[in-house]
């Protein structure tokens, strides 16, 4: 999915990760690389060439910068609304909260309850992407899992980072220092984000010294339902954080959403739904079959027996209470497939 | 003309693009952004069961171009439209009518596809109005989404060479992994689920897949009582009378596996021709 967020033009004097600094009077090469298909048939009452952008240093294209070197981090990011909509007083807010490692490969976004009169109702709750699948759980039903194709990442879209606008000219406010990260203290109304006129905006962002990263962000806008739409006239305000997670985190997906199941390294073909999880590997019949046995007891899995003890296959059991897990393992022609199916329970 | 004189003319030329080129531009024009607009729909693509429906989130963003690098935002307060290019296979709701894009946690309007018939379409979502037109202009540059649909009939289990009854039976479309479970009467006088069917279609291609096999009850000779069977392999579908016009289909199983007795256990080799197949039939229309 592609994000409005994250799209770098090869010139400009991009500072890290996507962040610059601009000084005045630098020459300007416009790029309008978005393909235009058709024009717009509303009238203009501004000349594009007459809007104004922030009068300040500090650019930043792209909000995602210096997360894809991270290994492990969350996000946070509160929306919070207050006002009214078609005229009825509302107020509510809602928090997204993004996980994610680098190794194993593990993204999850959970989204609370939202909370106060009038909180959008999100569905699903969950998304999460990795060990082969993308999984979605709706509020109220099962998680389920599908076969992940890359290219088609949800995440990349819901990503809070990708929430946050690219910014054009914030003012310099100091540097500060954020749980022990050093940042660059930037602030910026409605024209850093091509809205000053109309829209009432403030906002601050840091960013972090070394890397580019934005580590925390704060948005107000106050306008009426012709900015929001849906009839939504008031003040919002986005607050997203960023903090650095271990490198050892291991993002845990809800029981519902994955058989819970070490997986050996090295597998390939990974794929790890709520009742099955299933690879490719070079080991040995063996090799997985010793792996399971020292892994799969300190997971709560007691080991039952070994049904089958073949050339070609074993079969181990393991169980959890009135679940039984097996673990099958098959000689093909290039290695084995090991597949974990869980029955009953 | 001369050498030297040409060549004088060369330099002045030279120099006057690096004298143009050095020079600062006036701080309006270093300060003109470029304009456009992009709708973004989520997801890009969609495997649906005919009669299924499924949602679309579209989103409208501003790309603003200054100094090379490109800024983008979420805009609301704008309209989006959608159009099926096939009604056939798929419609979508609502229709012929502009949608809002509202500000909050999506910033977004939604449509709702249904599956209508078997095959494949697009839909294009076009940005009707920007919501900005008063504030920033209009005349910019308008990028529609374009998504495909992929509508199939789906399917159910209701038979095997095992004689199940299936208590899990739906397969959807085939295209993404699903579970089977059924009983095989009067094994053993078991009468709960004892066989539980993994299937793994291959990514490329509905007709081909992995599976993973377990009868806690499989029927054995002699009065050996309850066995338990373990098979993995490679499935086939063949779909009858034609792939194009299916009316019934089989998954056709092949692998290796062994199934336990108490005091016995015996290799199970299908590798080279079908042990066993599921019957199967299309789902009736549904969510």
């Amino acid at each position: 999915m592609t994000s409005p967020t994250g799209s770098t033009a090869s010139a400009g004097t991009a500072g890290p990760g996507g962040s610059s600094v601009v000084p005045d009077g630098a020459s300007s090469q416009p790029d309008g690389s978005a393909g235009p298909v058709a024009s717009t048939g509303a009238e203009a009452s501004v000349a594009p060439g007459a809007l104004g952008i922030g009068s300040g240093p500090f650019f930043l294209s792209d909000p995602r910068s210096g997360l894809d070197a991270l290994p492990a981090y969350e996000e946070t990011l509160t929306i919070a609304f207050s006002g009214t909509v078609d005229g009825a007083p509302r107020q509510w807010s809602t928090t997204h909260r993004f996980q994610h490692t680098a190794t194993p490969a593990m993204s999850m976004l959970t989204i609370e309850a939202g909370v106060g009169v009038g909180a959008p109702v999100e569905d699903p709750v969950l998304v999460a992407e990795g060990s082969g699948a993308m999984y979605e759980q709706a509020a109220a039903g099962p998680c389920m899992g599908r076969r992940l194709d890359p290219t088609r990442s949800r995440l990349a879209e819901l990503e809070p980072a990708a929430q946050i606008p690219g910014l054009m000219g914030a003012d310099e406010a100091g540097s500060e220092s954020l749980s022990g990260v050093a940042t660059k203290h930037y602030r910026f109304d409605g024209r850093a984000i091509l809205e000053g006129a109309g829209p009432q905006t403030t906002g601050d962002v840091w960013v972090a010294a070394a890397d580019g990263s934005v580590r925390k962000y704060v948005r107000s806008t106050t306008a009426d339902a012709g900015y929001f739409g849906g009839g939504m006239a008031g003040t919002m305000t986005w607050t997203y954080g960023l903090r650095e997670l271990d490198a050892a985190t291991r993002v845990a997906l809800p029981r519902a959403c994955q058989l819970d199941v070490p997986v050996m390294s090295g597998a390939t073909d990974l794929l790890v739904l709520p009742t099955y999880a299933g690879f490719d590997t070079s080991s040995t019949v063996a090799q997985v079959a010793a792996f399971y046995k020292a892994q799969l007891p300190p997971a709560g899995w007691a080991y039952a027996s070994t049904p089958v003890t073949s050339s070609t296959q074993v079969v181990l059991t393991f169980k959890s209470g009135a679940r039984v897990l097996n673990v099958i393992v098959t000689a093909a022609a290039a290695g084995r497939r090991v597949d974990l199916a869980l029955v009953g329970g | 003309m001369s050498a030297r004189i040409r060549g004088l003319a060369a330099w002045f030329v030279v120099a006057l693009v690096a004298l143009l080129a050095w020079a600062p531009a006036p701080a309006s024009a270093a300060r003109a952004p470029q304009i456009s607009y992009a709708a973004i729909a989520t997801p890009s693509f969609a495997s649906l069961c005919s009669g299924q429906t499924t949602e679309f989130s579209v989103s409208v963003s501003r790309t603003t171009a200054v100094n090379g690098q490109l800024y983008s935002a979420w805009v609301t307060g704008g309209k989006v439209i959608g159009a099926v290019a096939d009604e056939r296979i798929a419609t979508i709701d609502p229709g012929d009518m502009p949608q809002v894009v509202a500000s909050g946690p999506g910033n977004w309007a939604t449509f709702i596809v249904t599956g209508q018939n078997p095959g494949r379409t697009t839909i294009e979502f076009d940005i009707f109005s920007t919501g900005e037109e008063r504030r920033v202009g209009g005349g910019h540059p308008l990028r529609p989404a374009t998504v495909t649909i992929e509508v199939s009939d789906c399917w159910e289990a209701y038979t095997s060479g095992l004689g199940t009854t299936f208590v899990q039976a739906d397969m959807g479309d085939l295209t993404e992994p699903f579970f089977l479970t059924g009983v095989t009467p009067n094994v053993a006088g078991v009468d709960t689920e004892s066989q539980f069917m993994f299937f793994l279609p291959s990514p490329q291609d509905r007709l081909h897949g992995s599976y993973a096999f377990i009868d806690t009850a499989w029927a054995a000779l002699g009065p050996s009582g309850r066995c338990i069977a373990f098979i993995s392999g490679r499935y086939d579908v063949a779909f009858y009378p034609s792939p194009d016009n299916p009316i019934e289909a089989d998954l056709l199983l092949k692998g290796t596996g062994t199934y336990v007795c108490p005091g016995f256990a015996l290799p199970i080799d299908y590798s080279n021709h079908t042990g066993f197949q599921i019957g199967m039939r299309p789902r009736a229309p549904g969510p």
